[in-house]
């Protein structure tokens, strides 16, 4: 994390521009990057040929993990922007954002707070929603009967959670693993402690997060460099200095694996295996993510869809993956079955790991996976929308300018006993958690 | 103030419907093969990728009583392989070249769609040619995929409280058409089904001359027409069984279930019936339910949004759905979820049906319709961004029978209707008399803590 921030500070002030281009897989969008004079880091990409629309994301340090005591509130804190800002209320905004053709949409995740803008990059639309923007970003109203309207909501999302034995089976991954830590909940965190929040918590929080220093800006669409460095200090230019993000430390190995069932009426029982693993900057990153691809990230090709799904139909949907939190998020395998057939898919997948993990992947198996993942990666720039997600994702984890550029050479360089020793050390099959949402025995 | 305001809209308008048009004015190439296969290409040359979709024109629609979700299971069969390619070798030819593919059933087409870079076009013009001629239907493989089948089903019906209430509200509501029974099937139907039935399904309707091809991307129309002809030409042409003529509803048909299942969260269903940009007599009365259905719940400044969300939170959740691309009429539904700390379902059944009734009986003014008409267009020109939405949007008109060159009418058409459009379409189909309505309520089970 150290290393980043150093980065940071010495590209201030300069034009900084560097490809996403790389032998034959070529991917020829270069990142411009600069920070504004508020300290916020901003990174952009001309894209000339998509038709007339500009894309905006501005990320904060303002995640779920930094409820504290208060799960729910940096969830709230997000949605509330929307609802009445500077001089406008809350439908004065959506007339607004009506008018000018614009889609706003917020998110909040474990390791960040999103405010994200979707506009037609013209000018007579494009300048009103990037005022807007502005002020939504820095002058929320958090009027009483707003954030009780919006726990209102939030209770009902949470029953819908409740009623999605899915989205309870991904709950419980995070409560087993993280119990205690800041990973343990989830954004909505739970009704008993929504209902508590207070306007005073929100604003404190607000103030404290949404800061120019503690925020990532990105953008891309069909406009000039010239007007992406004004649009950048426009956002900014009223958001208080704050404080740059602080280093923190890895969440520590789960203690306890343990088995947990969730009795829900259903017919399939929803099962996970997981496990605390790792965040992109361990060294294991690119053997973990081409290993993963193996065992069970590529859709119908992977280990895991092999057996569970074309060899004994136990399961439609089957996949493993590395969440990638910054403080080392988990390693899971999600199915579902019917509920009669639990033990048979849970030992099925658990032989399938356990062979991997001994034996290792073939060189077959590892010269496509790479052929697989880089043949792929054209197609995640091929539209505005995906070049933004992708830019994001290089801004808020603060993942070198080269990252892109580098990351054909970096999968190329994976070998097959790279792959074996990173999945020995980071994915111990007796160290997994069991969680199955389902009926009763 | 509002003349000022309404004029400055309309200017906004005006000029967005250029853009769009500008957007969507890429070039189109289209053609039809002697042996029937319809091909469109649209030109985008963004990145170096396409998207290739084959459209089968058959869904859930064409399957009667006894043969629901045969459509959708042969679309899963139709990854079991050729004898050029045994099974597993479509993922093997296209996954090393990080190719992104899947298939897509619905009730009026099955559609087949890749994407991948640009060179590999002619991999995956073989491969779909090969499986619309020989697709191999090896037993074993056909009941393991069955059960695949209902596994899916179970996880996106049986296991899914709103989604098994949608299933309820369809039948009611569509009793009698090809869309009264779901996509994937009931279960008492798949768990019958043969291998003899995949076949026959397969022989019935999967030919060129009941087929849509689409490429949308970094293309140039010379090179991808010689290997279209070259891959599909040699495929000859079939009879296909006479289609059902369209799903039409009659007129009086007022239906309410009270449902009482384990769960947590109430939920509303209501459907009128209406027609199809296909089944219309004019198309414009189609676009007005468009619009209509942005007006009612577009976004957070639409009408049931701002007055049950915002102004007055009786509800959690509300949305619109209006189907303008299906082959047979259809129902313009309207979907909500109490704020259970504040109202009842009935509470906010009483809501929407006032919005309803408000719409039939109050002229909405100018500079309302204009917000929604600016949105709409918008969300064409965003549409335009992504390459698969591009080609989804020639794949549906085109399996309908529609020219696909509609989609470039519809921003000039969007901007014409009036509030007296608005008006007569309410008043023509939100009828009481034609009313399909289902309240779930939760009941807690004894599998809860």
């Amino acid at each position: 994390m150290c290393v980043f921030l150093k980065k940071r500070f010495l590209f201030q002030g300069l034009g900084m521009l560097c490809l996403l281009y790389s032998q034959s897989y070529a991917v020829n969008l270069p990142i411009q990057h600069w920070i504004t004079q508020k300290q916020t880091p901003v990174y952009f990409i001309n894209t000339p040929r998509t038709p007339a629309i500009l894309d905006v994301r501005i990320g904060f340090y303002a995640g779920s993990s930094k409820d504290d005591q208060t799960p729910g509130l940096a969830y709230l804190c997000n949605q509330l922007l929307r609802e009445g800002s500077g001089e406008y209320s809350s439908e004065q905004i959506a007339d607004q954002l009506a008018e000018h053709a614009a889609q706003l949409y917020l998110e909040v995740q474990p390791d960040f707070g999103l405010v994200g803008l979707r506009t037609l990059s013209h000018e007579s639309v494009r300048e009103p929603n990037i005022q807007l923007m502005r002020t939504l970003i820095s002058k929320p109203q958090f009027k009483e009967e707003d954030i009780g309207r919006l726990k209102q909501q939030g209770y009902a999302a949470l029953q819908q959670q409740e009623q999605t034995p899915e989205s309870l089976a991904d709950q419980h991954v995070y409560s087993t693993l993280y119990a205690k830590t800041p990973y343990a909940h989830t954004p909505l965190g739970k009704k008993s402690a929504l209902e508590l929040i207070d306007r005073a918590q929100l604003v404190s929080f607000f103030e404290k997060y949404y800061t120019a220093k503690n925020a990532v800006i990105v953008m891309t669409g069909p406009i000039s460099l010239e007007r992406a460095k004004i649009i950048s200090e426009q956002l900014t230019q009223d958001l208080p200095l704050g404080a740059a993000p602080a280093a923190e430390e890895p969440l520590p190995d789960n203690k306890r694996p343990q088995r947990t069932h969730i009795p829900y009426p259903s017919q399939q029982s929803h099962l996970r295996l997981a496990d605390v693993a790792i965040s992109r900057k361990s060294p294991d990153f690119y053997a973990l993510k081409v290993g993963n691809y193996i065992l069970g990230g590529s859709p119908f090709s992977s280990r895991l869809f092999k057996t569970i799904r074309d060899e004994h139909g136990l399961s439609y949907a089957i996949h493993s993956y590395f969440n990638l939190l910054s403080r080392r998020g988990p390693f899971v395998i999600s199915l579902q079955t019917q509920h009669h057939r639990t033990e048979e898919a849970l030992q099925l997948t658990r032989s399938v790991l356990n062979d991997f993990i001994q034996k290792g992947p073939t060189e077959e198996e590892v010269r496509s996976a790479k052929k697989g993942i880089l043949g792929a990666l054209p197609l995640q720039f091929s539209s505005n929308q995906d070049t933004v997600q992708q830019l994001f994702m290089l801004a808020i984890e603060q993942l070198p300018l080269d990252y892109f550029e580098k990351l054909p050479q970096n999968i190329q360089n994976v070998s097959q006993e790279q792959i074996q020793k990173a999945f020995k050390k980071h994915v111990i099959p007796e160290h997994l958690s069991t969680i199955v949402v389902g009926p009763s025995a | 103030m509002w003349m000022y305001r309404w004029l400055c809209l309309t200017a906004l308008c005006v000029s967005l419907i250029s853009v769009a048009e500008a957007a969507g004015r890429s070039p189109y190439y289209e053609a039809t093969l002697p042996n029937g296969l319809n091909v469109i290409l649209k030109e985008d040359h963004r990145s170096p990728t396409l998207v290739v979709q084959v459209w089968y024109h058959v869904g859930s629609s064409y399957e009667g009583p006894h043969e629901t979700g045969l459509s959708h299971a042969l679309e899963h069969m139709m990854f079991g392989g050729t004898p050029q390619y045994p099974s597993q070798s479509f993922s093997q030819a296209l996954l090393p070249i990080g190719a992104y593919y899947n298939a897509e059933t619905s009730h009026d087409h099955t559609c087949f769609f890749t994407q991948l870079s640009k060179e590999y076009l002619p991999l995956v013009l073989k491969l779909e040619a090969d499986r619309m001629q020989h697709l191999v239907f090896d037993p074993a493989f056909v009941k393991k995929e069955m059960a695949v089948v209902m596994e899916e089903r179970r996880l996106r019906t049986e296991d899914n409280i709103q989604a098994k209430a949608y299933e309820q509200f369809q039948a009611l509501g569509m009793k009698g058409t090809g869309y009264e029974h779901p996509v994937v099937g009931w279960m008492a139907d798949l768990e019958s089904y043969q291998t003899a039935d995949l076949k026959r399904w397969y022989q019935h309707w999967y030919h060129p001359n009941n087929a849509t091809l689409v490429i949308v991307g970094d293309l140039s129309v010379n090179n991808s027409m010689a290997l279209i002809r070259q891959y599909f030409g040699p495929i000859a042409q079939q009879a296909v069984p006479t289609t059902t003529p369209p799903v039409v509803l009659p007129e009086r048909r007022n239906h309410t279930l009270d449902i009482k299942v384990p769960g947590k969260l109430p939920l509303l269903f209501m459907g009128y019936p209406t027609p199809s940009i296909k089944t219309t007599a004019d198309t414009r009365e189609a676009y007005t339910l468009e619009l209509i259905s942005s007006v009612l719940a577009g976004g957070p400044e639409a009408r049931l949004h701002r007055h049950w969300v915002t102004q007055n939170p009786l509800a959690a959740e509300i949305h619109c759905y209006y189907s303008l691309y299906q082959r047979g009429d259809t129902l313009f539904t309207l979907s909500g979820i109490p704020n259970t700390q504040r109202a009842s379902l009935e509470d906010l059944e009483k809501a929407m049906k006032k919005e309803i009734e408000d719409l039939k009986n109050v002229p909405i003014t100018e500079e309302e319709l204009q917000k929604h008409k600016i949105q709409y267009i918008a969300d064409k020109v965003f549409e335009q961004d992504s390459l698969s939405t591009q080609a989804k949007n020639i794949g549906f008109l085109k399996t309908l029978g529609l020219n696909h060159k509609e989609i470039e009418h519809m921003p000039k058409e969007i901007q014409s209707i009036t509030p007296a459009d608005i008006q007569k379409i309410a008043k023509k189909y939100f009828k009481d008399s034609s009313l399909t309505l289902i309240r779930l309520y939760p009941e807690s089970s004894s599998d809860e803590e």
